[in-house]
This record gives structure tokens, C-alpha cells and sequence, in this order.
């Protein structure tokens, strides 16, 4: 018995059941079941939806660039879509292991209902690597490997719903691994005239980031380097298929869209990269998209490095505002002038922050009280 | 026995005056001014001995902990100056050594203050008054004390005397602290101390044993590896230190741009001139004592109204967040999690200590509810001072009505609505109504309120200002990485995208 616990055990006695009872292999059995109570115990499951069967019971992923290969029993690189008999399904669904209330400016989003609530939910798993992951617990990890939480589409939009949240947000963990659970609470959500927020790496194919943008209001786009390399040494994904995603949210979608970089001392905190970067934003993405510097905290693979000086950080805005970008923030600092939200034309105090607080808003119907000048982003 | 006290009590006039034995007061000794006989002092004996074996073991604790604790604090100083984060290290030893602090006084202050309570039962109530009183009269009615605190920038005690409600708040606010750390109290300070060795002794007609004389020795002349005058500089560069790091706290939670470190201190480095040149008095020839207090008092009002400019001056140059933050903050050797490391943008594990009081206590069996209930009021009560009975009742009421609904709740309800519940959960704030109030006072007053106190009066900020606005200058240039060195985030490249080590969706070892 070394090796096996009680838990393997009846699994596989159970398995081993319904395999003789039906008459066929265990794997075949596997996607059958899985639809109804879910692969690896999870409460139940969901076939992806970008996937193409192959020869032999394989399957290739669409949903991010990375288009894994999968043999038979194998699980994608972001940890949550697994082969199952040739089936490619979500272990995602209906399991997320983070449910909670918080302020919109978490995500960070400044200019989209702000003071407001969203009921925030993640799953386990993220398709990328990134040395400073600061919800390595949740992300670096399989959704059926820690602990989670049974919750149904209709379940998330009713408990939103019913406690008067008007906005549902996919965050802490990257919803491109869990996008067929996000996007299934998405519908649902605007059924109900609820608001769909995802922050994201923005690491995914255009289509299945199309079809999901269908139903989110708003995307927070963490764009994490301006340069190749770079990128995939910090996170293990490439640079271009996110300035892809960037320029197909921009154009193709009705999703309002903010950008945050956080800037990580000695990796990307070169002013002049990233005042490359700003001017490719104002280009690609408009000079009103708000981008938000964020200061770094010394965390996972890269606890030993020291914070973002704050002097860096200004200078990152100086520099955004110097190409002309109009809303350029710093985050994970408090108090700073720069995260308050100021007309674009008159530069006028519209919103005081201190860190996710409101302490002030003076924005009327989204314009600019001193000089009417509307103001970029979702007020209503 | 006559002869005795005559002779002997002039002398004990002149060495001491009973209470401080510095301020060179020539009032009688504590003991005779309150009147005790001879039967009272033998009954205090065993109490001052054992206050005396209490003070000296503090002592010896103390000084074990000294060294490393000054060692600790100069590199928590160094690193809260450099504001690029603590080492692990560091702030977990400061934590460490601070909290050990921390307890040993509290454990003394509350060992005297039950010390306190057996004096209580020996002196009658007219002494207990007597010895409550304090030996100088507050600044209302003190000229001298009124200069001494204008001039020190200690204006809660300018404000206590010229304001009786500003005197209950601070008086509330004393009792908040004193539950929070309990300290000896005016019967401890003037009859439990080491100098009242000679006097107590004398009325009482008694020898001192040897171990009392061996703990008043202690305490007074230190231990052969700590010598007092050692104990005393390391306790003076602790001081120093622990306000240091205490103004670097705030300065670094405030992320002052260079143009608002060099404004303040400079209106900073006025104010300690202009209080300066304020405790000195007129320059004049001849006058001194009375005449140079009553020139003094004349231009207090002015003082006071320049101080309060200057107050004005600050916060014009500060942002209002950044006001806020310094009316928030409270002087501290680890900063507060709010100011030094803040929940972040996308950070998840963001739950106050009462959702994971909510959340766990709700799992218990009901039955549990009401101990762990009233386990967690005692700690909130550590934190906002004793809740009067009503108070108190109300707060178990609500949690336990709490915990009650999070009993009913699955898991899946429970992580949506925990915040919510620990908001409508959370106690009244009794510290920060409180100070609203004295600062309401204040600035009725036009006295300089909380911005003056962390900016302009505390010792330690110009140096502290003047360091960051040369730092500012000349920002820390990090050296290029060599990124083929550091760590690399794990890729799929070699098209073996799939997760090794896992089969099913379960892992395979």
C-alpha cells in the first residue's frame, strides 16, 4: 500500500468500478464522467472551448500562444486544462480557490465605476512564470491542489446580484487559465446587467480573447516589460502576442481598457524602454488608455531585490507624460499625488486617493466640474 | 528618638526634595510631607522591598538585552534610512527584541501597580491624596512649566492647562495607554523608588536587610557588568535611536518629493530657533527670575500664534493625503503596515485579524462561541483600552450575533460575505475620537495641532528631513543586472508544454 493513500485508493477502486460495470477502458470513461462530476475531484467540469482534437487521443490548446500538445492524461503548462481521454477540459470550472469583496482600484482600475465593489474571484493555475508572482500560492499551483470553494456560474452572479455588487472581476490569478469558467459567469453576469471586469497578462490567442471581451466591460492589462527577452526571462511568455492582445482589445472590443506595468528595479526599470513603451500605448492603444506604474515589493523568486525607489516610479510617469499619455498613475504607493485622478485638460483634482480609499470625488457624470471636460473611462 | 528626627531630617531635606531628586527643590520628604508614622512605615517595608527586588531584576533584564538591542535598532535605523525595505532579518530581530522590551515593562508596571494597591491599604485617604498630588503644579497654574512647555513644543500640556474639556480628553487618553501598557503611577513614582531607601528606614526605625540593600544598590549604582552610567547612555542612545527610527517611519511612509523635505525642515529648523530663543528669555541686562518669566509669559501668545504659522506653512506644502497620514500616525519603532508595505494592487491574502477570527471562530461548535468571543474582546481591549460594562455587552452581543450567522453560512458564502460582516463587526475607535477631539481643541484654539508635534517639534526630523532631501538629490543609481545570471522564469520553449509530473490531472509522485 507505500505510496497510495485512502484518498488514491478509492479513487481508483472506484474507477476500476465503473470501468468493469461499463465494459470499457477507464480513460474512455473519463470524459463522460467528467461532465457530470468533474475530472480529479473537482465538483464538475467544462470542455475548452479552443482546442483541436488530434491523432491518438491528443489534443492542441488554443486559448494561449504557447497552443500546447497534450498526450493523453497530460496537463496544459498553465496548470489547468487537462487531456482526458482526448478531451480537453477545464479543472478550473466551478473551482475557484479566492472569493471575495474589494474596491474596483484594486485591480487597479481608476477610471471604471470608481468607489465601488467587485465581487473578485480566482482560480488556481496562470500560464505564465513570473519571477515576482505575488499570489504564487494560488497562481504557481493546479486549481485541484489547493483548497477551493464549490461555486457555480449562477451561483457567483447571484451572490453579487443579491448583495447589490455591481461588478464581478476576474483577478489575483490570470482568468486566461480559467476562461471558460470566467466567461460562463460573464454571460450570465450580463443577463443580470451585472459588470464583467478581468485583469489579466493579457497572454492569449485573439480569438478566444475576442469571444471572451463579448461580455467584459473592462480589462487591466499587466504588461510587464517592453522588451523580448526580457519578457520571457521574468515571465516565460513573449512580448508580442500581448501587444497583440493590447491592440485587439483597443480595436476589436467594446472593453474599456487600462494598463499597468509594474516596474521592477534592475529589470525593467530603464526610462528610456520605458518611454519606448508609452509611445508604442499611444500609438496603438490611444493616449487616454490609463496606464499605472506600480511600485515592486521584494517577493517570490525574487525576494532579494529592494523595492521600486519612488523616485524611479516618478520618473516612469514623467515619462508617460512627456509622450502624452493622459492618465498615468503610480499604485502600491500611499500617499502620492499620483494617484489621484486629475481632469485631462484643465488638470483639475478630480478624485483623492489614499491607497484604495476614496477620499474625495468630484467627477459629475464623468465631466470635469471646473471645466466640463469629460473625462476618459465608464463613470455610470 | 526626637533628637534623631531632628537631626537627621534637615539632611535628607538637602539631599533630596522627596520626589524627583533633581530638580533641586527644597520641599520636605515625601514621607513627611504626606505625613506617615512610624507603624505606616513598617507596613510599607515589605512592600518597598519587594517593589526594590521587582526594580532591580528589570534592571538586570534590561541590561541583558541592551547591547543587542542597541545593535539592532542602529541596523533597523540604517535600513529604515535607506527605504528600500527591511531585511528579514533585521525586522524580525527588532520585533523580537522590541516586544521582549515591551513586556518586561509592562510585566514591572503591572507588578508595581498591585505593589500599589497593598500601599493603598496602609495610608489613609488624605495621604493617597496628598501623594497623588503632583509635586509641581500643573502648567495652568505654574508660569514655569508653561514656558518649559512652550519651549519643548509640548502643547497637549500647553493645551490641558488653558482648556478643561482638552484636560479630560488627555486624561481619558491617559487611561486608554495606562490599560494598554500599565505603568506605576504617582504612588509608585514617589514611594516605590530606590531613594526612599534612607527616609523609610528611619521612620520605620528599622535596618535595612541586606537583599534590599543589595537591590537598591542594583538599581542605583548597576550591576559590576553594566555599571549604571552604562545602563544610562545605552538607555539614552535607545531613546535616541527609537526616535530616530520613529521620524524615519513617518518621513518614509509620507514619500516626500525634495522641495517638501527641504520646506519643512527649514520651517522646522525656524521653529526650534524662534523656541530656542523663547526659553532663553529677553537678553536683556539684570533680568532674571521672576522679571525674565513674566517677559516671557508676555510674548508666549505670540510664540504660540508664530508656532502655529509655521503649522500652517507645513501643511500648505503636504498634499491632503499626506496630512492625513501624519494625523493618522503614532510614534512607533516598526512602522505600521499601512505606511511600510501596504496591500498592493492584484495582492490576495488581504484579511484583517477580525475575518480570520470570523472565520475560524465560526467553525467552531456554538457552544464555543462565548469563550472564544470573549477571548477576542480581551485582545481588542489591549488594542482600544477597557470597554465600560455596557460597551462591553454590546460588542459580545454583536459578535456572537455574528458568529451565529457565520455558523449558518457553507464556505462558499462565508469568503463572499466575511468582509463585509468584520465591517459592520468592527469596534469604535475610541483612541482616534479622542484625538479628533483634542485636535478639534487645538485648532479652536489656534494652538499647533499634530502636523507642528511629528514635524516641527520632534527633535530628530530636521536631521531626518535634511537626509532625505540629500538623498532625493542624488537618487540611488542600482547597477545594470546581468540578466543571463539571475533566476529565469520557467518557459516551454522545447514545445514540451505539458505540466511534468502530472497524469489525470493528479500528480504521479
Amino acid at each position: 500500500m507505500s505510496g497510495i493513500d485512502r484518498r488514491e485508493l478509492l479513487s481508483r477502486v472506484s474507477q476500476l468500478a465503473a470501468g468493469a460495470c461499463l465494459g470499457g477502458s477507464v480513460s474512455s470513461l473519463w470524459p463522460a464522467f467528467a461532465q457530470a462530476a468533474g475530472p480529479a475531484g473537482s465538483a464538475a467540469s467544462r470542455e475548452v472551448d479552443f482546442y483541436e482534437k488530434l491523432s491518438d487521443n491528443r489534443t492542441k490548446c488554443f486559448v494561449c500562444p504557447l497552443h500546447c500538445e497534450l498526450e493523453d492524461g497530460e496537463t496544459c503548462f498553465c496548470r489547468t486544462r487537462t487531456n482526458y481521454g482526448g478531451r480537453l477540459l477545464t479543472d478550473a470550472y466551478n473551482n475557484p480557490c479566492i472569493i471575495t469583496t474589494d474596491p474596483i482600484e484594486k485591480l487597479p482600475l481608476n477610471h471604471f465605476l470608481p468607489g465601488t465593489k467587485t465581487l473578485t474571484i480566482a482560480c488556481g493555475g496562470c500560464n505564465m512564470r513570473c519571477l515576482y508572482c505575488q499570489n504564487w500560492q494560488q497562481a504557481q499551483v493546479c486549481p485541484n491542489d489547493i483548497k477551493t470553494f464549490q461555486l457555480t456560474p449562477q451561483q457567483a452572479v447571484d451572490s453579487a446580484a443579491k448583495r447589490g455588487i455591481p461588478t464581478i472581476a476576474f483577478s489575483y490569478t490570470d482568468p486566461v487559465g480559467f476562461l471558460e469558467y470566467a466567461k460562463d459567469i460573464a454571460i450570465l453576469a450580463r443577463k443580470r446587467r451585472l459588470r464583467v471586469v478581468a485583469a489579466t497578462g493579457a497572454f492569449v490567442d485573439p480569438e478566444p480573447l475576442i469571444d471572451f471581451a463579448r461580455y467584459v466591460d473592462a480589462f487591466v492589462v499587466a504588461l510587464k516589460a517592453f522588451d523580448d527577452e526580457l519578457y520571457h526571462l521574468m515571465t516565460g511568455a513573449r512580448l508580442e502576442p500581448i501587444k497583440t492582445a493590447l491592440e485587439t482589445i483597443k480595436t476589436k472590443t467594446k472593453s474599456w481598457l487600462e494598463i499597468v506595468y509594474l516596474v521592477v528595479p534592475t529589470y525593467n526599470d530603464d526610462i528610456p524602454t520605458i518611454t519606448k513603451m508609452c509611445r508604442w500605448i499611444r500609438k496603438a492603444v490611444g493616449r487616454q488608455v490609463p496606464v499605472h506604474f506600480a511600485r515592486f515589493m521584494p517577493m517570490y523568486k525574487l525576494a532579494k531585490l529592494p523595492r521600486t525607489p519612488v523616485p524611479t516610479l516618478e520618473a516612469a510617469v514623467a515619462a508617460a507624460r512627456e509622450v502624452g499619455l493622459q492618465c498615468v498613475y503610480t499604485s502600491n504607493v500611499a500617499p502620492h499625488k499620483d494617484t489621484n485622478t486629475c481632469c485631462i485638460k484643465c488638470h483639475a483634482t478630480l478624485i483623492q486617493r489614499l491607497g484604495f480609499k476614496l477620499l474625495d470625488q468630484r467627477t459629475r457624470n464623468g465631466r470635469c466640474p471646473e471645466c466640463g471636460t469629460p473625462q476618459p473611462g465608464v463613470w455610470t | 528618638m526626637a533628637l534623631a528626627v531632628s537631626l537627621a531630617v534637615p539632611s535628607l531635606v538637602m539631599a533630596h526634595c522627596g520626589h524627583c531628586g533633581r530638580c533641586g527643590s527644597k520641599e520636605p520628604p515625601v514621607l513627611m510631607q504626606i505625613g506617615v508614622t512610624p507603624s505606616q512605615a513598617r507596613r510599607l517595608l515589605p512592600i518597598f522591598e519587594n517593589a526594590m527586588r521587582l526594580r532591580a531584576d528589570h534592571y538586570r533584564k534590561m541590561a541583558e538585552l541592551m547591547p543587542a538591542m542597541l545593535e539592532t535598532y542602529e541596523a533597523f535605523r540604517a535600513e529604515d534610512e535607506r527605504n528600500q525595505g527591511f531585511s528579514k532579518e533585521v525586522e524580525q530581530a527588532t520585533a523580537r527584541l522590541h516586544h521582549q522590551e515591551i513586556q518586561l515593562a509592562d510585566r514591572l508596571g503591572q507588578e508595581l501597580l498591585k505593589l500599589e494597591e497593598e500601599v493603598k491599604k496602609v495610608l489613609s485617604d488624605r495621604q493617597l491624596r496628598a501623594l497623588a498630588q503632583p509635586h509641581r503644579p500643573g502648567p495652568g497654574n505654574n508660569p514655569h512649566a508653561m514656558v518649559g512647555n512652550i519651549a519643548g513644543g509640548n502643547m497637549t500640556a500647553v493645551a490641558t492647562a488653558v482648556d478643561s474639556q482638552a484636560a479630560e480628553t488627555v486624561k481619558k487618553m491617559r487611561e486608554i495607554g495606562q490599560y494598554r501598557h500599565p505603568r506605576a503611577t504617582q504612588i509608585g513614582d514617589r514611594l516605590l523608588k530606590a531613594d526612599l531607601l534612607d527616609e523609610l528606614h528611619f521612620v520605620a526605625v528599622a535596618r535595612p536587610s541586606k537583599d534590599v540593600l543589595k537591590a537598591v544598590r542594583t538599581i542605583k549604582e548597576g550591576t559590576r557588568k553594566f555599571p549604571r552610567p552604562k545602563y544610562d547612555a545605552l538607555q539614552r542612545e535607545r531613546g535616541r535611536l527609537g526616535g530616530e527610527i520613529s521620524a524615519w517611519n513617518l518621513v518614509n511612509g509620507l514619500h516626500l518629493n525634495k522641495g517638501q523635505a527641504v520646506t519643512i525642515a527649514r520651517c522646522a529648523q525656524a521653529a526650534a530657533a524662534l523656541r530656542e530663543h523663547f526659553r532663553k528669555g529677553p537678553a536683556v541686562e539684570g533680568i532674571c527670575g521672576e522679571e525674565k518669566l513674566a517677559a516671557q509669559l508676555a510674548v508666549a501668545p505670540a510664540v504660540v500664534e508664530d508656532l502655529y504659522r509655521f503649522e500652517r506653512k507645513v501643511i500648505d506644502v503636504l498634499s491632503d493625503t499626506q496630512v492625513q497620514v501624519i494625523r493618522d500616525f503614532k510614534p512607533c519603532l516598526l512602522p505600521p503596515k499601512d505606511l511600510d508595505n501596504p496591500v498592493r494592487v492584484g495582492q490576495a491574502n488581504d484579511n484583517t485579524a477580525l475575518t480570520r477570527f470570523l472565520t475560524q471562530a465560526g467553525n467552531l461548535p456554538s457552544a464555543q462561541h462565548a469563550a472564544a468571543v470573549d477571548r477576542w474582546l480581551s485582545c481588542e481591549e489591549k488594542h482600544h483600552g477597557k470597554y465600560d460594562d455596557d460597551y462591553r455587552a454590546h460588542r459580545r452581543q454583536l459578535l456572537l450575533g455574528t458568529l451565529d450567522q457565520v455558523a449558518q453560512m457553507d464556505e462558499t458564502e462565508l469568503a463572499v460575505h466575511v468582509k463585509d460582516l468584520a465591517e459592520r463587526a468592527q469596534p469604535v475607535d475610541v483612541q482616534t475620537e479622542l484625538r479628533f477631539e483634542l485636535e478639534g481643541i487645538f485648532s479652536s484654539r489656534q494652538l499647533p495641532g499634530p502636523i507642528a508635534k511629528s514635524m516641527l517639534f520632534d527633535r530628530h526630523m530636521v536631521k531626518v528631513l535634511a537626509t532625505r532631501a540629500d538623498q532625493l538629490s542624488r537618487p540611488v543609481k542600482l547597477a545594470k543586472r546581468d540578466l543571463t545570471k539571475g533566476p529565469q522564469a520557467e518557459n516551454c520553449d522545447n514545445s514540451k508544454c505539458a505540466l511534468p509530473g502530472r497524469k489525470n490531472g493528479k500528480p504521479t509522485r
